[in-house]
């Protein structure tokens, strides 16, 4: 019988997406573990994708052998994509910085290997919502950035080594480029790419 | 982002009290997380924010997205770079880094 605790829990949007991410995050762990045990017995790995955590990889000859677990992280994935959608019709649910980095980790991943565990339209679109959906609940961008900017003084992250610019100019860069995109590829540049200066 | 991000270690990296080897990211940030957490910050913390940064420096801004990138996954990755700077930085103690004279 469950406990007064345990009734709270479960009504809570929050704690059930927390206790689903950290699930997925234990079945990336365990794919990682089995794999690193068949690598260790000499069979061949592929790199297969991210998983939460760590690498997932899947062994060509021996994919079946880890297909479990690679079910239970599917599902958990699944599940905390459908919880994040839900979370839609809580208008002050607010995500901490620790469950939106987990949330966008899980998302990620079920991005990156999409193929395997989201091969349909329907999930492949409640994914990209989920994207979404963290935004809009993880952030209050501004205070954010806010915060990472007096961080980084604090660090003395404002000046620049050599030549280069410094690591809070960057930041500012990548954050001012997506406000104002000159056009996708550029902009895209100045979030992702390496500093070639 | 990236950039940022991998500065932010680099020159953290150079401060920090005692130099050891750190090869690869994950390494660097438990060198830093250990040597500089704030009382408190635990082991594990440490161990999952160096994981993070694995995961967005690798995979997140991955420099093979650099083209393909649509808008909603810029501003996802946007917000998961900050959030990981905050989180990383807010574990660091300012006043454990050795400062150049």
């Amino acid at each position: 019988m469950g406990t007064r605790d345990d009734a709270y829990e479960a009504d809570d949007p929050l704690k059930k997406l927390d206790a689903t991410l950290q699930d997925a995050a234990k079945a990336g762990e365990k794919i990682v573990l089995r794999a690193r045990d068949l690598m260790a017995a000499g069979q061949s790995v592929a790199d297969w994708a991210q998983a939460t955590r760590d690498v997932v990889l899947v062994c060509p000859p021996s994919g079946i052998v880890i297909s479990d677990l690679t079910k239970t992280w599917g599902e958990s994935t699944r599940q905390a994509i459908t919880l994040l959608d839900q979370l839609g019709a809580y208008g002050s649910v607010r995500l901490s910085s620790s469950t939106a980095m987990s949330a966008y980790s899980t998302v990620f991943s079920a991005t990156t290997v999409a193929g395997a565990v989201m091969s349909n339209p329907q999930d492949r679109g409640r994914r990209d919502r989920a994207i979404r959906r963290i935004a809009e609940l993880a952030s209050r961008p501004e205070e954010e950035r806010h915060q990472v900017t007096v961080l980084m003084k604090q660090f003395g992250l404002d000046r620049a080594s050599g030549r280069g610019r410094s690591p809070l100019e960057q930041f500012e860069t990548a954050h001012a480029a997506f406000e104002t995109p000159v056009d996708s590829v550029h902009a895209s540049r100045d979030v992702l790419a390496s500093d070639e200066e | 982002m990236r950039s940022s991000i991998e500065a932010t270690i680099a020159t953290l990296l150079v401060q920090r009290p005692e130099q050891e080897t750190a090869k690869g990211t994950v390494d660097k940030v438990l060198s830093l997380g250990r040597q500089l957490r704030r009382d408190g910050v635990s082991d594990d913390h440490i161990a999952t924010l160096a994981e993070k940064s694995k995961d967005l420096l690798e995979t997140q801004l991955s420099p093979a997205k650099d083209k393909s990138i649509g808008r909603d996954s810029w501003q996802a990755t946007l917000s998961a770079s900050t959030l990981w700077l905050r989180s990383f930085l807010e574990m660091l103690d300012p006043g454990k880094l050795r400062r150049a004279t």
